[in-house]
């Protein structure tokens, strides 16, 4: 590794699939303008010399630039550093300083997992460096080097960057640390979460619209003749196509969710701590503890019944794929709520995991569910009057939930306070998330009311820390003003001030 | 708690008469063009435009650029930065001033002629304004900051 090291030779080939990849639309517009002349079957061969000459060029031209810059890559570890140099035309050379590396993650898809390469992705608060396709082996000892020599560096983390660590005041063994398996998912937790996954509805919903996309109304139809003839009744018809493609949707999206997680384990070696899952593509992901940001646990109610939870964490970095904007990293997606406390308490023994007390005012229930409800009068007011005589009866319903739902956010959003950490509740449709935060992590308290809810002395009070581009934040909704100055003076300075927040109440009376 | 520079509300109310400007510009043509020209662009969308118009005429030139000079607060202490801000919607932010990782200050030609400075704070989540300072003041108060934050820097190493 301390030489300049190549990529896997099979990246060429994914330079190949890329260029294809890239030109797709083009090559479907010339192939669609030129169906006449395909399916006449008389092609002449100036044509296809010509065409397929084109195309040929383009992947060559799209490719070979890829290729070459594949072929240039180089990367090694040199004098605590990390370099990644590239480029065709104009050099380019990335140095990560190893001491701000926070984590080392590779992911196998299928087409790298047939020949044993892997995606490796370096992250640091800043940028980080991602390397396509390198041989699986060089990826584990860039990991273990990495690691080693993180480990070797002084103790020493930039300012804001690490909050104070009991546990490098104990003694350190010398002797290299091996990987401790925390958590390992057993396949029943596995199905169970499945079953029970939010995203099973976002997943219905995409096999809906792809029915209608591919016009499945003939296959409905199908569907139709086959139990018409056996209940007499369109709707109890209707009810059942409907019933069969849910329950389809629903065990393919249990299918697929099992594979995605397959064999989740979670692993800790001093301060890193790995996450591995899938069955076809291999995800591979570490979180540094000491850049931890914050710490939340999450549940629906569905699971909440069952006594299950989800740990995530955030980390912060400019370099995070599109889908992890939010610089979130689940580590435990579905654990037990004893076992997850005690493996909390063992990753993070600086941290204070209490659960919050319920501190949303009567008052500040109905504003949970008002503004949903006016949207729900208005549309099926909408509705009934032009389309459908019976649409109050949905409308009903739909309010009935959102003022359930209202209630039970309600009910459940709260803080309560441990030391230099704050534990928040806050609150979705029928979700909750507990967000762990240490003070000095806050990057910024924001404090919003309207007329309203100055009338009412009630307010809303949301926590940002770093996270990805954009942030974590908590927000808790609709709590008493009182409540709000106490999470306000503990965010600005952990301690109150009394005259200041005189002044500034002050400035707000007047305006 | 300070307040931003008087001479903000000229600025953002010309601003937005420019604004208006190109808007009027657009629905006089949209007007001009639906009698004469286009016989299938229904003469009431040059209306739509000229409510848009009265709109911004009436709001965003007369009525907010008062209300939000009005209104908008800013204190910088010696660990953190607060701003008020919000006509309708009060809004409250506080800045843990080590959080802060970049200081930039910007001029519009606008902002130029006045006299005026605006200055962003860019902390790892988020970039938080404060606009339309006088030159000096912004100058001023980017150089405290930053030197409160090398001294805080300094302190923690």
């Amino acid at each position: 590794m301390y030489n300049p090291e190549k990529l896997h030779p099979v990246a060429y080939l994914g330079s190949v699939v890329n260029a294809f990849k890239n030109l797709w639309i083009p090559i479907i517009v010339v192939l669609f303008n030129s169906r006449e002349a395909i399916f006449s079957g008389n092609i002449s061969l100036k044509y296809l010399l010509i065409s397929g000459g084109v195309v040929i060029f383009a992947v060559v031209l799209f490719g070979g630039y890829d290729f070459l810059n594949k072929f240039r890559t180089r990367f090694w570890i040199e004098d605590g550093k990390f370099i990644y140099k590239d480029g065709v035309i104009s050099n380019r050379e990335k140095e990560l300083d190893i001491s701000r590396i926070q984590s080392i993650d590779f992911n196998e898809p299928i087409f790298h997992r047939i020949f044993g390469a892997v995606k490796l992705d370096i992250i640091t608060p800043g940028e980080g460096i991602k390397i396509d396709t390198i041989k699986k082996s060089q990826a584990q000892s860039i990991q273990s080097i990495l690691y080693n020599e993180m480990d070797q560096l002084d103790s020493s983390v930039e300012i804001g960057a690490s909050s104070r660590w009991p546990r490098e005041e104990a003694p350190v063994e010398d002797q290299p640390e091996q990987f401790v398996t925390l958590y390992q998912m057993t396949g029943k937790a596995l199905i169970l979460m499945s079953m029970t996954s939010g995203a099973l509805g976002a997943f219905l919903a995409i096999v809906f619209g792809f029915i209608n996309l591919i016009g499945a109304n003939f296959l409905i139809e199908r569907y139709f003749e086959v139990f018409e003839g056996l209940v007499q009744n369109i709707f109890l018809a209707l009810g059942i196509a409907v019933l069969i493609f849910v329950t389809v949707g629903y065990i393919m999206g249990i299918l697929i969710l099992s594979i995605k997680y397959y064999n989740y384990t979670l692993k800790m070696k001093s301060d890193d701590l790995v996450v591995e899952y899938g069955l076809l593509e291999k995800k591979h992901r570490s979180v540094n503890v000491i850049r931890v940001q914050n710490i939340i646990i999450k549940d629906s109610i569905i699971r909440r019944i069952i006594g299950y939870y989800s740990l995530s964490v955030t980390i912060t970095s400019d370099s995070l794929d599109s889908g992890e904007i939010d610089g979130k990293v689940e580590l435990i997606p579905f654990i037990r709520k004893k076992r997850l406390y005690r493996i909390i308490d063992e990753i993070f023994p600086n941290y204070h995991v209490e659960l919050p007390v319920r501190t949303v005012p009567f008052r500040g229930y109905r504003r949970y569910f008002q503004v949903m409800l006016t949207l729900v009068v208005i549309i099926t007011g909408i509705v009934q009057y032009f389309w459908f005589g019976y649409a109050w009866i949905i409308g009903l319903a739909v309010a009935g939930i959102f003022i359930i739902s209202g209630i039970y956010s309600a009910r459940n959003t709260g803080y309560k306070f441990h030391g230099d950490e704050i534990n928040m509740m806050t609150t979705g449709f029928f979700s909750r998330s507990h967000f762990v935060i240490k003070h000095e992590k806050v990057i910024q308290a924001e404090w919003v009311v309207n007329p309203f809810l100055r009338r009412a002395d009630l307010g809303v009070i949301t926590l940002v820390t770093a996270a990805g581009m954009v942030g974590s934040s908590a927000s808790l909704k609709f709590i008493d003003k009182e409540d709000i100055e106490k999470i306000w003076n503990w965010a600005e300075r952990g301690h109150s001030n009394g005259k200041d927040i005189a002044e500034s109440g002050q400035s707000m009376e007047d305006q | 708690m300070e307040k931003i520079s008087p001479k903000a509300v000229k600025v953002w109310r010309i601003s937005e008469a420019i604004v208006a400007g190109v808007v009027l510009l657009l629905a006089l043509g949209t007007f001009i063009l639906s009698l004469y020209v286009w016989d299938w662009l229904p003469w009431w969308i040059s209306l739509i435009i000229f409510g848009v118009l009265l709109y911004i005429c009436i709001f965003q030139v007369w009525l907010f650029p008062a209300l939000k000079y009005k209104h908008y607060r800013y204190e910088v202490l010696e660990d953190e930065i607060k701003i008020h801000s919000g006509i309708w919607i009060k809004r409250r932010l506080s800045v843990p001033l080590f959080r802060v990782q970049n200081i930039d200050t910007h001029v519009g030609p606008l902002m130029r002629r006045f006299g005026l400075k605006s200055i962003t704070l860019r902390t790892s989540a988020e970039r938080i304004g404060i606009p339309e300072l006088e030159a000096g003041r912004a100058d001023g108060l980017r150089n405290d900051i930053r030197a409160l934050i090398n001294e805080n820097t300094r302190r923690e190493k």
